[in-house]
Order: structure tokens, then C-alpha cells, then sequence
């Protein structure tokens, strides 16, 4: 659905998106998630028509961007971070607008209307004016106007930004429920947000594709999924009790350290969940275990890993990252 | 890697540099593009800017475009009001002119602001003062007055002395006359007539024909003279021919007996003793053979029936002059009329008096002119063919005007003969076709005006127009044709009457703000959530 | 052109919603009252109708002045204010041609100023029912070409709103560039020698008020001046599209 090419795109002398591939498949939802000035907000204005590319080419449903921008312009309904909306109409009027732009006829809109708003929550406000609505209200409204011409690709910019956690609860299971009929491309700098509603996800960072796939896949790049964590009450020996969880068969590698309080803090990494064996050894030992759990690997710890390797390894960021996936994507 | 950046960034503004360009450029095409044809179409009530047809044709006939210099200076209080006026009217019409056939003429409208430019710009028309329009086509000129020429004013009465000086010192020909003002209450000048349409078209047809005719004026008769400014001179008239493009020349028959050549028209009149009889064959033989002549007999002359006198020589062309002074019953002020009156000699002529469909008195006839005559005799009827051709009676009296013959009582007096009925005062008479030694056709023609004071200073005023039609037509100029003039339609409102200024004034200040600002409030309103 | 018809009637309900509109509409009254007023009461000339509805419709200076000022205020939000609200992103992802964005607020804008001038046709039926019928063709005329020239104003009005961020700037260097516009003509004209002539025909393909004032202040539709002012329109409406095309790229 969505075929991003080599893309590019300078602002004067900075370079703002360097040189990123990736392909939507009709009914993916993708997020991209990426620390503020990765370059989220540009790849999405250049997707949809707004910001002509510098280099490389985007085509959405067949169509490039900048040839047949109208042809792409009318697939993709778009939300931008700012959330433009006339502060003057009544949210219904500010629907029928966006219809009347997408050609809609007058009946279709007005039904569309009752539908999409609906659907965000805001059947009752319809009369209402968009300046005296709150700012998750209009958060809203920017999105039954992106929703109003039902399009085949949603490119939401930070569609969970200034909302409460019970909207944000709303909204993300509206974005699940999208996700069935139609491509989603949303963008947040928000980790759970994207966790919660998309299956595939493209990192960003400084401007350079630093990974692309499933959270299974990424997370497993991370290395081998979780751990287990094990923490002993003092008086503990440390290089004793590491030696010890090391010597345990299916252990790959023990990370230890004293905390604060005395007590010791082990991550034990290994094939599949450990725990049994290590609650066994911490019996035989007689070390008093305050804490046996396992650690399910986060796209949190994924995006931290990411974005520090980055900084220490190419700081100028020159140099691109090879995320592997992201290759086999393109 | 900021190379590159810039570099587009340069492109970029490059780019709309250049679509900048184009586009001026393309709209200033456009603009040219659309004077080469264009349509007008006039939405005004009276079709206040379609010019006459007729000078539609003449500049649609010019030769080469027409160059029109406008010298204009503004007056003095109180008559800055009505120059403003003058000149605003005037430069409408100019643009009027202009767009009917663009390209065709020429505006150059001279700020008195810039001295010097102006200065230097008439110095090269060879022309002077201000308030004037030049019209120049090549080497040829025409000037027209923008007081007294396309504007007839009516000057109304100054209240100081000091303003009939200013005004007479603007060089405006009729303005008040500072020996017989009389003081009296003041009275704002006003705009009797704009003429502007005809005498431009005149104009233009003046500078794009060819050389100036010659009017030669006979003297060494007791003619008046030409030169002089008494009353009963013809210093005017030479004046009004010559800035119509005539050029005026004497001819003294004692010296040079034979009609000069290059005489387009020749001009006999007021002369109080007898010509020659050479000079008498001579002047007829040259009208037979195509010559042109005006003839306008001394009251002396006629009432002593001398022989050999321009009035004799009138009638031996075909134009019998009769003694008697025409007469008309003065107008009292309560309408009465009165006779035996020494003032029943002073004939006013209005339209009625005027032949219709002759070329020379028809466009006044239209413009209702009126023409002045004092102390006249008068023709033989006319309407009757003679056996070298058509007399025929242009202009006539009043119907209830009578010949009072002599001794004068200034009464109509059936006993001595005397009848009510119309007389002619100037009649015309065309001669068949003759052959000039150059081989073109010509026709001879006698214009006889039974009146020699017609012409004189005093009375050109109101003649102006009849003799220089009379002069133009004697010189076959023909384009005297009647043009249309462009009315603007006026329409006041009546203040005095009844409470429009009040009813205007509230609407104007309440009403229609009140509309907006209730519509408005009300909307806020609605729109209020 | 669907598209350009939704943003013109959005454009005129923003216009016409927000208080800005009302009171230039109120100004516009009051303005045009008073100087048809002052016509209307000159003891010189009496109170004649036609001239006095000349005067508030381009025949005189007071006219042209409230326009090179309004249509700037009218346009200065248009293109700036919606940049920076991201309205304007709003509008050029959807599917609507920029042109068409651009020349729907601009037909906006001119639609409100034409509707300000028809006040003269307000005047017009009051003197009217005061028994001085004006000439209605000639007001025709002179309202047609007041909103031609406000056509002309307002696209360069948003030739400025796009050129620059702030409304109050780009109302600023709109206002300079529509006086430079209407007085340079004449004032070239006043120059003398041979380049002050040279220049005074150049300049004249871009003199506002010899166009208006030979034909629809008189009260002719001339082709050539209907022209005059859609040619130099459509050309500052290229070029404010072209400008916002390269705000798109210079992001």
C-alpha cells in the first residue's frame, strides 16, 4: 500500500530524514516511534503530499507522491500533530467541509458525520464549537475528520498526544478497531502506546531507519527475549552466588550487582524461563530469595539500547544503521 | 553536506524568480494584447460616452494619430468650483475620446505643477497660456479655448472689484468687462454649455486635412476694420477665423483689381462707398467661374440705394437686397408687446428662423442658437430659381416682424405698405458647376447677409458660430456636421423639499450601520455555544 | 473545482464569522456614508446623485485609500496565520489542487469587498426613493470595477500573507505594495526627460486608476480594461501559488 523508496529530505543544511526504505502492506499497522526530531513528523508530511521529498520516492497505492499527489492525497486521511481545525466552526460544519473538499455529496457527509463521530465519542458535541472543546475533544475531532472520507491508508502524527489516560485507552482501542479494514501509520514518542496498538514497528532515529519488524522480531534481536530476575537478601556473596548461577546448565549469562540496601540483584539469562532451576539452587545454597521473577523483554528497553548504541557508535549519525529486518521489508 | 542545501535553496528561490517574471511578464502581454481589440460596450442611461458616429468616422479616418496637449490651470475662489468642474468635464470626454479609438489619439495632460515641462512643451506647439487643448497632427495644429470655446460660461457677476480684475486678467475671452461692471449682488459663474464633441471633432478634422483656406477681406471702401476693437470693427471675427485655421488677408481692389488667386473665400462687407465697376465685373466673374463670396451691404448703402455698392452688386448675382429696417415687436415685462420703439430693430433669431437641412444652418438649428441682428434690411424672398441658379433663404424673421420703411416710426404702419410675415436676412445662392484653370470643379457661391453689423465685434458673440459655419461652408469646408454631444445624466436630489436631507442623513448614519451591526450581533449570537 | 468551491464558501463563512469582517463592514459604511454625504452637500454643485455614488465607487481618492488598506487586512491572516496554525497543511494534503486553495480564499476575500461596495446600490435605492434616480448602469459599471480592483488587491494581498509569517508584516508590505502600485503611475508621469517617459509607458500597463477611470468609472464595460485587472489578478494569484509551492519546499 504504502512503497517508501530511498527517501530523503534536507531542510537547508540539515538533514532531516536520510535515506529510509520500508513497504506497507495493505491492512499493517505500523508505528513509528522515535525521539522527539527523528523525523517522524517530516516522513509523515512527505507520505502525504505536504512536504515534497529531496530525494527518493514515495507511492502509495501505485501512485507517487509527488506525479499523482491528488490521486494520493485522496487515499490518505491525515492528522497532523498540531490537529488544524477551524476554532470557529461547529465540529459538524468543520466534518462537512472536509467532505465537501473530498467531493462527498451533501447527504453522504452529513451521514458520514453522524458516523465518525460516533465512533470517536462525540455524537453529542456535533453542534458544539471547536474552540470551547477541550484539547482530547479536539484531538478527537481531528480524527473523525482524518476518519470522515473513509480512506484506505490513516497516517495519525501523535494521535494519543494531550489526552487523558482514559482517552488515551479510547482512542488506541479505535486504532485497533481501524486496523481491521484499513493500512495505519501512526507515530508517537510514546512507548506503551505503540506497544498497545501496533503489531509492526519502525524506530526512528536521527533521521535513519534504526529498526524494523514485529515486536516479537525486535525484541528477539535484543537478544533473545527475557531474563530472569533473582534477588537475594543480605548477607550475600556475590562472586560466590555468580560463579554459582553461571556453573547452572542453559545459562548464558549473569549480570550481579550489590544493591544499595546489601542485597544482591541477579539477571540470569538463559534458553526459555529459568526460574525453577534457579529457585532449586537458591534452596540448596539457602540464599533467602526476595524476589524470583521473569522479565518479559519491552520495546522500551529495545528503543533505550537503540537510541544509546546510536549515540556512542555513530554520533554524527552519518553513517546509516543496517537494521537487518528493515532490508528484508524493502 | 550544507553545499548541496544551499544550492537547492538557491534553485528554489531561482525558480520563483522566474515564475515571477513570467508571470508579470504574461499580464503585461495580456495587457498590451487587449488595446489591439477590444469592445465597449456603454451602460450608461444616456450613452453618455458613445461619441457621435460621425466623429467616430473622422478618427477612424485620421491619417496618423492625433497628439492632444491639455494645458490646464485652476482659478481662483470663487470660481475654482465651476474650473474644476470645466476641467473635470473636459478630461472625461478626453478619455471618452480616447477609448472609443485607442492608439488613435494621443492624451498628454500638462500639470501646471511642472512648470518647465510645460513650458517646454509649449514653446515646441508655439502656442502660449494655459486652460487650452492643442490638437496636433505632424506640422498641424488646432487650439481650443477651454473657456469661451468648449465651454460657453456664463461668468454670473463678481462681488469685488478685485475679481472682475482677476478674472479679466486670466485672458478668458467673455468674462466680465471691468469698464461696465456695475457691482450688485454676487452670482456664482456657471457652465452654460459644454461644446466639447463638436469642436473637437472640427479640430481633428483641422489637423489632419490639408492647408489652411484664405479668406481675403475687400478694404479701401469704408470697410470696418480689421483690426480694430471698436465695436463696429471685425477684430473678432479675424481672430475667430484665424484659430479656426483661415488664414485672413485684405484684398484692396484700387490696387490690385482681379480677385487674388489663392482666394478661397471672399469677404465684402460693411463698405459705405461704391465699387469700382472693374471691381464689380471682376468679383463676378470669378463667382461664375467658381468663386466663393460673402457679401454683407452697409445700412447706408441700401437705404441710399448707391449704385454700384455691395448691395447692388448682390443683386446683380442674383440676391436682391431691399431697403427697410426689419422690425419686431419688443417683449414688455408683462409680456405685452410694444412697438414704436427705436430697441424694435435689434432682431433676435431662434431656431424656428433657421433653415432646416441646409448644411450651414442646420447643426445651429439643432443647438438651438440664436443669432442677433440690429438695424437690417432684407432679401428678396427667395425659394425661386434665377437663371444662374438656386436663391435660397437661410435665415428668416419672426413671423410677426414687419419692414419699416423710412422715415422710421418703428411701428407697423399699413398705410406706408408695411406687412407682418417672415423676411429673409441671409439668403444663399449657388451657381452650376464651373472649371477652375487647375481642372477641378467648382461651384460658385453667394452668401448674402443683409446685414453688415451681423459680423462686427459687438455682435459676434452670438453670431460666432453662423459666421464661422458661413466662412467653412464658402470654403467648401464641409465637415461642419452636426455631432452629438455627450450628455452625463444629472440627477439631484431636492433638499428644500419635504425632509430627503434628514431622511438620507439617518439612513446614511444610523440606518444601514444599524442593519450591519444588528446582523452581526445577531450572528455572534447564534453562533454562541 | 469542487474543491475550489468548498474552500471559498469556507473562507467567506471564516470571513464573515469572525468579528474582523464586521467591523471593516461597519468602517466601510460609515466611511463611504460620509464622503457621499460630503459629495451630496457641496454648495457649488449642488446635490447631484451620480456624482457622489462615483466618488464612493473609485471615482475619487478616499475610495482607493480604504481599499489598498482593506484588502490587505482581509488576506493577512489567509496564507500566514493558517501556516503556522497548520490549517494550511490541512488543506494542501487534501485532495485539492493549490491553486485552487489560493484562488478560492482570494475569491473569498474579493466576494466580501464586493459585497462591502454593493452599499453603493443601498444608496443608490435611497436616493432614489428620495426622487433623484442615479444612473443605474453607470453604477453597475463603477461597482464592477471596484471589485475587479479588489480582485486585483486581495491576490496581492496573499501574495504577501504567503510571502511572510506574521499577518501584521504581511498586511504591512501588502498595504506598501498596492500604494506603490496605484501612486507610481502618476508619479512617474509627472517625471520629465526622456527616461521619466520611458518609465511612465512601462508603468502605465500597471496604473490601476487610468484603467478604472477610463471606462468603468464613466460607465463602459471596455474588454481591454476588463483585462487590465484579471490578467494582473491571475497573475499575482500565480504568483502567491508558486510561493506557497516554495514554502513546501523549503519547509
Amino acid at each position: 500500500m504504502i512503497d517508501v523508496q530511498h527517501l530523503s529530505r534536507r531542510f537547508g543544511p540539515h538533514l532531516a530524514v536520510d535515506d529510509i526504505s520500508f513497504r506497507l502492506e495493505r491492512g499493517e499497522v505500523v508505528g513509528f516511534l522515535g525521539p522527539n526530531g527523528a523525523g517522524k513528523t517530516t516522513t509523515m508530511r512527505m507520505l502525504t503530499g505536504f512536504l515534497p521529498p529531496s530525494g527518493g520516492t514515495v507511492r502509495v497505492d501505485g501512485f507517487d507522491v509527488l506525479k499523482d499527489s491528488l490521486a494520493v492525497r485522496a487515499r490518505i486521511g491525515y492528522l497532523p500533530e498540531s490537529v488544524p481545525l477551524y476554532r470557529e466552526l461547529r465540529v459538524q460544519e468543520m466534518l462537512w467541509f472536509q467532505g465537501r473538499l473530498r467531493g462527498l455529496s451533501r447527504a453522504e457527509a452529513r451521514r458520514r458525520t453522524g458516523v465518525v463521530l460516533e465512533r470517536v465519542g462525540l455524537a453529542e458535541r456535533a453542534r458544539s464549537l471547536i474552540g470551547c472543546l477541550s484539547k482530547g475533544q479536539r484531538q478527537r475531532v481531528g480524527l473523525a475528520v482524518a476518519l470522515l472520507p473513509e480512506p484506505e491508508v490513516l497516517v495519525l502524527d501523535e494521535p494519543t498526544s494531550g489526552l487523558d489516560p482514559l482517552q488515551r485507552l479510547e482512542v488506541r482501542a479505535l486504532i485497533r478497531e481501524l486496523s481491521k479494514e484499513r493500512t495505519v501509520l501512526l507515530s508517537s514518542h510514546i512507548l506503551p502506546e505503540i506497544e498497545a496498538t501496533c503489531p509492526r514497528v519502525i524506530i526512528l532515529q536521527r533521521g535513519h531507519i534504526a529498526a524494523d519488524g514485529t515486536q516479537t522480531e525486535l525484541v528477539a534481536r535484543l537478544g533473545g527475549g527475557g531474563f530472569v530476575r533473582l534477588e537475594l537478601a543480605r548477607p550475600v556473596e556475590l562472586e560466590r552466588a555468580r560463579t554459582d548461577l553461571a556453573a547452572l546448565s542453559g545459562v548464558h549469562s549473569v549480570e550481579a550487582q550489590l544493591l544499595a540496601d546489601g542485597n544482591a540483584a541477579c539477571e540470569v539469562r538463559g534458553e526459555g524461563d529459568l526460574r525453577g532451576a534457579l529457585g532449586a539452587l537458591a534452596h540448596a545454597r539457602g540464599w533467602t530469595v526476595r524476589e524470583l521473577s521473569w522479565q518479559r523483554p519491552t520495546l522500551e528497553k529495545l528503543f533505550t539500547h537503540i537510541a544509546f548504541e546510536l549515540e556512542h557508535e555513530h554520533p554524527a549519525g552519518s553513517v546509516r544503521a543496517a537494521p537487518p529486518s528493515a532490508e528484508g521489508a524493502a | 553536506m550544507s553545499a548541496p542545501g544551499r544550492f537547492t535553496r538557491t534553485a528554489i528561490g531561482l525558480r520563483a524568480v522566474l515564475a515571477a517574471v513570467l508571470a508579470v511578464g504574461a499580464a503585461a502581454l495580456a495587457v498590451d494584447v487587449s488595446g489591439w481589440r477590444y469592445a465597449r460596450l456603454d451602460l450608461t442611461a444616456r450613452q453618455s460616452n458613445t461619441l457621435d458616429p460621425a466623429t467616430i468616422d473622422v478618427i477612424d479616418k485620421l491619417p496618423e494619430p492625433v497628439t492632444v496637449d491639455v494645458f490646464l490651470r485652476g482659478l481662483k475662489a470663487p470660481y475654482a468650483g465651476v474650473c474644476f468642474a470645466a476641467q473635470t468635464r473636459l478630461q472625461e470626454f478626453l478619455l471618452v475620446v480616447e477609448g472609443a479609438r485607442r492608439g488613435r489619439i494621443e492624451l498628454a495632460f500638462h500639470d501646471a505643477s511642472d512648470f518647465e515641462a510645460t513650458q517646454e512643451r509649449q514653446r515646441e506647439l508655439a502656442t502660449e497660456g494655459t486652460n487650452k487643448v492643442v490638437l496636433s497632427c505632424g506640422a498641424r495644429r488646432a487650439e481650443l479655448e477651454l473657456f469661451g470655446e468648449l465651454f460657453l460660461m456664463d461668468w454670473g457677476n463678481p462681488s469685488s472689484e478685485e475679481q472682475v480684475r482677476y478674472l479679466a486678467g486670466q485672458g478668458i475671452p467673455g468674462v466680465v468687462d471691468p469698464r461696465t461692471w456695475r457691482g450688485g449682488t454676487f452670482r456664482p459663474a456657471e457652465i452654460a454649455e459644454f461644446r466639447g464633441e463638436e469642436l473637437f471633432t472640427q479640430a481633428l478634422l483641422k489637423v489632419s486635412s490639408g492647408e489652411a483656406p484664405k479668406a481675403y477681406f475687400a478694404k479701401g471702401h469704408g470697410e470696418p476694420s480689421l483690426d480694430g476693437i471698436e465695436p463696429s470693427d471685425l477684430s473678432r471675427l479675424k481672430s475667430v477665423l484665424e484659430r479656426d485655421g483661415f488664414e485672413v488677408a485684405e484684398w484692396d481692389p484700387l490696387r490690385s483689381p482681379s480677385v487674388p488667386g489663392d482666394c478661397d473665400v471672399l469677404a465684402l462687407i460693411g463698405a459705405q462707398q461704391p465699387y469700382q465697376e472693374s471691381t464689380r465685373t471682376a468679383v463676378k466673374t470669378w463667382v461664375e467661374a467658381g468663386g466663393r463670396l460673402l457679401g454683407a451691404p452697409h445700412l447706408e448703402d441700401v437705404e441710399h440705394k448707391l449704385a454700384g455698392s455691395t448691395a447692388s452688386l448682390l443683386s446683380e448675382l442674383g440676391l436682391a437686397v431691399r431697403p427697410g429696417v426689419i422690425c419686431q415687436p419688443l417683449v414688455g415685462l408683462g409680456g405685452e408687446k410694444v412697438e414704436s420703439d427705436s430697441r424694435c430693430t435689434l432682431l433676435w433669431i431662434d431656431e424656428r428662423g433657421l433653415q432646416p437641412s441646409h448644411p450651414l444652418t442646420e447643426p445651429l438649428r439643432l443647438r438651438r442658437r440664436r443669432l442677433q441682428f440690429t438695424s437690417t434690411p432684407s432679401f428678396d424672398g427667395g425659394g425661386y430659381q434665377t437663371d444662374s441658379g438656386l436663391v435660397l433663404p437661410l435665415v428668416t424673421s419672426p413671423a410677426d416682424s414687419w419692414r419699416d420703411l423710412a422715415p422710421f416710426d418703428f411701428s407697423c404702419n399699413a398705410a406706408k405698405g408695411e406687412r407682418r410675415e417672415r423676411y429673409t436676412l441671409v439668403a444663399v445662392k449657388q451657381f452650376g458647376s464651373a472649371k477652375a484653370a487647375d481642372g477641378s470643379v467648382s461651384q460658385g457661391r453667394v452668401l448674402g447677409v443683409a446685414s453688415a453689423f451681423f459680423f462686427d465685434n459687438q455682435s459676434l458673440d452670438t453670431n460666432r458660430d453662423f459666421a464661422l459655419n458661413a466662412f467653412n461652408w464658402l470654403a467648401a469646408r464641409e465637415y461642419r456636421i452636426s455631432v452629438r454631444a455627450l450628455e452625463k445624466t444629472e440627477s439631484y436630489l431636492d433638499f428644500a423639499r419635504g425632509n430627503a436631507k434628514p431622511i438620507l442623513t439617518y439612513t446614511l448614519w444610523l440606518g444601514l450601520p444599524g442593519l450591519c451591526a444588528g446582523i452581526g450581533l445577531l450572528l455572534f449570537l447564534r453562533r454562541r455555544n | 473545482m469542487k474543491g475550489l468551491a468548498a474552500i471559498y464558501r469556507r473562507e467567506l463563512a471564516g470571513l464573515f464569522l469572525a468579528p474582523l469582517a464586521w467591523i471593516l463592514l461597519l468602517v466601510v459604511l460609515f466611511y463611504q456614508a460620509y464622503f457621499f454625504l460630503l459629495v451630496l452637500s457641496n454648495p457649488s454643485r449642488g446635490p447631484e446623485v451620480n456624482e457622489a455614488l462615483s466618488l464612493v465607487l473609485g471615482g475619487g481618492y478616499p475610495f482607493w485609500l480604504l481599499l489598498l488598506t482593506l484588502a490587505p487586512l482581509l488576506t493577512m491572516r489567509m496564507i500566514s496565520e493558517e501556516s503556522r496554525s497548520g490549517l494550511l497543511e490541512f488543506l494542501l494534503t487534501a485532495p485539492v489542487a493549490d491553486g485552487a486553495v489560493v484562488v478560492g480564499k482570494a475569491m473569498a476575500a474579493t466576494t466580501f469587498l464586493a459585497l462591502a461596495w454593493s452599499s453603493a446600490f443601498l444608496f443608490g435605492l435611497l436616493v432614489q426613493f428620495l426622487g433623484a434616480p442615479p444612473d443605474w448602469g453607470q453604477l453597475f459599471t463603477a461597482w464592477l470595477g471596484a471589485s475587479l480592483a479588489s480582485g486585483l488587491f486581495c491576490a496581492l494581498g496573499l501574495v504577501s500573507s504567503a510571502l511572510f509569517s506574521t499577518p501584521l508584516l504581511a498586511a504591512f508590505m501588502a498595504i506598501l505594495a498596492n500604494i506603490a502600485m496605484f501612486a507610481l503611475p502618476p508619479l512617474v508621469r509627472s517625471l520629465h526627460g526622456p527616461a521619466g517617459a520611458l518609465l511612465a509607458q512601462v508603468l502605465e500597463r500597471i496604473d490601476v486608476f487610468r484603467h478604472f477611470q477610463g471606462s468603468f468609472q464613466a460607465g463602459v464595460l471596455d474588454s481591454a480594461h476588463v483585462i487590465f485587472f484579471l490578467a494582473w489578478t491571475a497573475a499575482a494569484l500565480f504568483l502567491a501559488v508558486r510561493v506557497v509551492e516554495s514554502r513546501r519546499w523549503l519547509g
